[in-house]
């Protein structure tokens, strides 16, 4: 089962700039910044304000009405647990 | 840009060496400077750590940019790095120029006064807004016959006075800790604070900060200036770099790594018309500055 919040990983920088993020975990020294682009910066935006998983679906279900709640809670999962794999988010404590 | 300044800190902070980022998106977030992009990243280091700092970089694929070879007035005082797929450099600073009394001394005091900021996420650190703002200061003052210098100083001297953590006995201080009572003079007589004494133990600084701070033809100015300091037996050689710099030197100096031979000889031909019809001004502009230093 998914946490309920996450947040950006202690190691990792990052900045929003005109709808990208770009995200870089300071710890791995050959990592390089990954880009965020629409939805993804939208996510990230909201994760790193402090958004529970909850909220952040409820905020892509009004953002997106035509797509289906099951199809959003899969996505955002699976972004949150793609950025957790790369040391980018952490589960808040 | 903010990324790489985070990077910086976490590297120095990783290895234990003490560094402030300077400038730039810290300088922002003080309120010192309005957000602006910039293409480099400033970071001023323990002068006795830097070479561990520039080591820690290139674990990471950050490499030295090399030099045109061309002698600045003021010296070397910082080390640039680039990485092939950052599109930013960093500037590691080990002193700063301005700051007369010795690196080690000034950075102590710099240290002493930081803060962390809020940059890309992270907490780094860097100079309180009264000392980043004598760094920026300095920074414009010795460009300040460029006219988007001045344009520069006195935006920052307007926040200075409007800032709520700065005070003008806090400039002070720190200008005489750090041997920049002169060499701030231009920020002081903006934010209206008595200019304090100068120090006599840095007349030598001073007058090499005046040739720079005084000069619009900077690269002519230098060569100049390197001339009139090396000693007669030494002045052929340097003579003879000024006017026909090797290969490598103008590849560097203009962005051109595959220049072929016939485009060196092209660009050797420009450089040296170029230099000899500024020499008269550069000349000038160095007689000036050290009339000025005399009056002081």
């Amino acid at each position: 089962m998914t946490p309920e919040r996450w947040l950006p990983s202690r190691e990792a920088a990052y900045v929003q700039i005109d709808g990208r993020a770009a995200v870089l975990d300071l710890g791995d020294p050959s990592a390089l910044p990954v880009i965020l682009e629409g939805t993804g910066a939208e996510l990230w935006r909201d994760l790193a304000g402090g958004v529970s998983l909850d909220d952040l679906v409820e905020a892509q279900v009004r953002r997106h009405p035509g797509v289906e709640r099951t199809t959003i809670v899969a996505g955002v999962e699976a972004f949150v647990a793609d950025l957790a794999r790369r040391r980018l988010l952490e589960v808040a404590t | 840009m903010p990324l790489a300044c985070a990077l910086v800190d976490h590297v120095a902070r990783s290895q234990g060496i003490r560094a402030l980022c300077v400038k730039g998106p810290v300088l922002t977030a003080q309120g010192l400077r309005p957000a602006y992009s910039s293409g480099d990243v400033d970071v001023l280091v323990d002068p006795a750590r830097a070479p561990d700092l520039v080591h820690a970089l290139r674990d990471r694929g950050w490499e030295h940019r090399p030099d045109d070879a061309a002698p600045s007035v003021l010296g070397e005082f910082a080390g640039t790095l680039r990485h092939p797929t950052w599109p930013c450099e960093l500037d590691l600073h080990h002193r700063f120029p301005g700051f007369l009394a010795p690196p080690e001394v000034v950075f102590e005091e710099l240290w002493e006064r930081r803060v962390t900021v809020r940059v890309a996420g992270r907490s780094v650190q860097a100079p309180d807004p009264a000392a980043h703002s004598v760094i920026a200061g300095l920074n414009y003052i010795r460009d300040l016959a460029s006219q988007d210098r001045v344009v520069e100083l006195d935006a920052l001297a307007a926040a200075v006075a409007a800032h709520p953590e700065i005070e003008g006995t806090d400039l002070v201080t720190i200008a005489e800790a750090t041997g920049a009572e002169t060499t701030l003079r231009p920020l002081f007589q903006r934010v209206g604070v008595d200019v304090p004494d100068r120090d006599p133990r840095y007349a030598d600084g001073l007058d090499t900060w005046l040739v720079q701070a005084t000069s619009t033809s900077s690269t002519s100015v230098g060569w100049l200036y390197a001339l009139t300091r090396e000693p007669w037996r030494r002045r052929p050689s340097l003579l003879w770099r000024a006017a026909w710099p090797a290969a490598g030197s103008l590849r560097v100096k203009h962005d051109r790594p595959d220049a072929s031979t016939r485009e060196l000889l092209a660009l050797r031909w420009r450089r040296l018309s170029r230099g000899v019809a500024a020499l008269p001004g550069a000349a000038r502009a160095l007689r000036s500055a050290r009339r000025d230093g005399r009056r002081r």
